[in-house]
């Protein structure tokens, strides 16, 4: 492509990364302003001088290492789990024959459909009459088995050819080896993705940790930083800002370690 | 924001909906031989600090009740999860809820009576902030809420902005309207420096009620939305926006436009709003001008709501852990702690007592905007003690009202429909 017919596109891709970028370089700046300024002028680009009082605030007023280690290992369980079993679900659909196969890959399409509104009351009932409130449990297995994995991992397992899983079955592999061993470092982008995708969301989730826990025991960091807002007698920004940050700061580690194995699962795709 | 306490207020109907009120805890939970008080609240911050500061400064102070306070979202995240553990028998022992749903919680048989608790009649409460005083038809009640963080609306202005114009605090709705015209202000850029600026929400509007003469429910519990006076309040908005564009609704929802309110306000692009007396610390500590606080404005009467919450006692937990949370609640009516909650917070303080002390230690002489929101309570307009009051605000008229004002709906159609679905059982 020449140069006069990559500018529009390098332009378009510029506005897109700012539109991305500049809300979290606004956020990161008002977090090291202090309270007068923020209200003074709010979208000032630059700090009067840089202030850390916000970040000590945050530091100490929630128990911020506590929190995040609740959260990520909530995120990575999930995220875990739903691709251990989206493999061998997505395996049965692609690549097994078994009476009803079509009507089972249509119901995994139909829960893709169905929102979680309509299914988190009895959810919920389901936990508080088992005890399992407050516990890590309500928070993961709820979310273990994943519809959208099982999708994504059916559709990627359709391009491998059948006679790699012949061969393995000839060299006495089981199922599950061939499942996990054979084919799973074979859809690396895909679980990749799928990993990603279900840690960012999880991660950030505020709404089911708020009603599956009324105690501190399995409290996560989203929940934390709900905890510096006070909406009542006033908002102090750069602390919520600056909560913020830090909330965000594993899954921008997260995204800088995997970028690679993003970027290659989207260009396969498309 | 607004989906997520949608689906929570989903989530708590559909629970309650099948069994409000069956849940009950038999035994109470102990640690170390004392009796643990698990306490839900719905504050951040500043707020929360000085709460949980309190907390620890009782549960030091004795030996027989641990105090364990668990933050459970803003108020409404809180209360939708407190109808919800209510029937699903895990509810705690003492929560703090807002005014307006103590009626429907009372007649759902969740909140213990409170009258036959040690001393809970000899708190001398500011009679406007106590139930008696904040409920009309109350008293025919048994006591089922303490006051805790209560406030009502009341217009704040810039100082420098009112000496400028040579503008005085305005006591009427014609002196607000002749105000707002001399203090608005458009540039040649388009820019505006607006006269005046409140939230489209319900909690002013029914302060414009009752200045207008009018109640929400009829003498004969009709839930009439003040009739005539709930139009012209409309109207009154309706050509602040649209005919003379002195007034800017503020964006967003709830506490987002309140808050949007406030930081239009620090930046002196409004030059007087009406928000909450809870705010006053805030826009004192941060506004680069003198923060004047006034009453709101009368129509044909002065009159405001209060607001807030009040602490609850939840009927299904074990009497002993009931007993242990009267201890607390008790506790923090004594003079100290009413004086530390509110001089460090902005919230009105609810005992007399409390009062004069402030007023002795020269308080309101060197914070005279907090004299002006506590002198206001003289005009409390108490809330109708009506079940239906709260579903009435969140799901009948808060919904409408910004439609009215925004697009100019006949008010009258408008409160109109209000009433008829007010009307409808929940």
């Amino acid at each position: 492509m020449s140069r006069a017919r990559r500018l529009p596109l390098l332009l378009l891709a510029c506005a897109a990364a700012a539109a991305w970028l500049l809300p979290y370089a606004w956020m990161v700046v008002t977090s090291v302003k202090t309270l007068p300024e923020i209200v003074a002028r709010p979208t000032a680009p630059l700090p009067d001088h840089l202030d850390g009082g916000a970040y000590r605030e945050v530091f100490a007023t929630l128990p911020v290492a506590r929190y995040m280690g609740i959260t990520v290992f909530m995120a990575v369980a999930i995220a875990g789990a739903q691709i251990a079993l989206a493999l061998p679900a997505g395996y049965a659909l692609a690549k097994l024959r078994f009476v009803g196969k079509r009507w089972a890959f249509g119901v995994v399409l139909a829960c893709l459909l169905v929102p979680s509104q309509a299914t988190f009351v009895p959810v919920f009932l389901l936990f508080a009459k088992t005890h399992l409130i407050n516990t890590m449990t309500a928070l993961v297995l709820p979310f273990a088995a994943s519809a959208l994995g099982t999708f994504l991992v059916r559709q990627a397992l359709l391009s491998v050819p059948d006679e790699i899983i012949e061969a393995a079955r000839m060299d006495g592999a089981s199922e599950w080896t061939i499942v996990y061993r054979v084919l799973a470092p074979m859809l690396k982008p895909t679980l990749v993705s799928l990993f990603l995708v279900s840690f960012v969301f999880h991660y950030n989730d505020y709404f089911w940790p708020l009603v599956m826990t009324t105690d501190d025991a399995v409290r996560t960091l989203p929940l934390g930083v709900a905890l510096l807002r006070e909406q009542g007698t006033g908002v102090r920004w750069h602390i919520v800002m600056a909560g913020n940050v830090v909330l965000s700061l594993p899954v921008l580690a997260l995204f800088a370690l995997v970028q690679r194995h993003l970027v290659r699962a989207v260009s396969a795709r498309g | 924001m607004l989906a997520r306490r949608a689906l929570l207020r989903a989530l708590a109907a559909s629970v309650a909906a099948a069994a409000l009120g069956c849940g009950r805890r038999e035994r109470p939970v102990r640690r170390d031989g004392r009796v643990v008080v698990t306490f839900w609240y719905a504050y951040g911050d500043l707020v929360r600090k000085v709460l949980l500061e309190l907390v620890a400064r009782f549960n030091a102070s004795q030996s027989r009740v641990l105090v364990e306070a668990v933050h459970q979202g803003d108020y409404f995240e809180c209360l939708a999860k407190l109808r919800t553990a209510i029937a699903a028998g895990a509810a705690p022992t003492l929560s703090h809820v807002v005014c307006e749903v103590v009626p429907y919680l009372a007649r759902a048989r969740v909140l213990e009576a409170l009258d036959g608790y040690d001393g809970a009649g000899e708190i001398p409460f500011v009679p406007a902030l106590s139930q008696q005083g904040a409920f009309r038809g109350a008293e025919r009640e048994p006591t089922f809420c303490i006051p805790f963080n209560r406030s009502t609306p009341i217009a704040f202005a810039s100082g420098r902005l009112l000496d400028e114009a040579r503008v005085a605090p305005p006591r009427t709705w014609d002196e607000l309207l002749d105000a707002a015209r001399r203090l608005t202000r458009r540039g040649e850029g388009g820019e505006v420096r607006w006269g005046f600026e409140v939230p489209i929400s319900w909690w002013y509007w029914v302060a414009m009620v009752g200045q207008a003469g009018g109640a929400l429910v009829a003498p004969d519990g009709a839930l009439t939305l003040g009739g005539e006076a709930g139009e012209r309040a409309l109207r009154f908005w309706q050509r602040l926006v649209r005919d003379e564009r002195v007034m800017r609704p503020p964006p967003g929802r709830d506490y987002q436009a309140w808050q949007s309110s406030n930081e239009s306000f620090l930046q002196g692009r409004i030059a007087m709003m009406w928000s909450s007396t809870a705010f006053v610390r805030y826009l004192e500590d941060n506004a680069r001008f003198p923060v004047v606080a006034a009453p709101l404005p009368r129509d044909v009467r002065a009159s405001v709501p209060t607001g807030g919450t009040m602490f609850v006692l939840l009927r299904g937990a074990p009497d002993e852990e009931k007993r242990a949370a009267w201890e607390f609640v008790r506790w923090m009516c004594d003079d100290e702690q009413t004086i530390a909650w509110s001089t460090r917070t902005g919230y009105l303080p609810v005992t007399r007592p409390a009062v004069d002390k402030l007023d002795a230690r020269g308080w309101y002489a060197a914070h005279p905007n907090d004299r002006v929101a506590y002198d206001q309570l003289a005009s409390v307009d108490p809330w109708p003690w009506v079940p239906e009051l709260f579903r009435v605000e969140r799901d009948v008229v808060e919904p409408r009202l910004e439609d009215a004002v925004l697009t100019g709906r006949d008010a009258h159609a408008i409160l109109d429909e209000a009433r008829a679905e007010a009307a409808r059982p929940a």
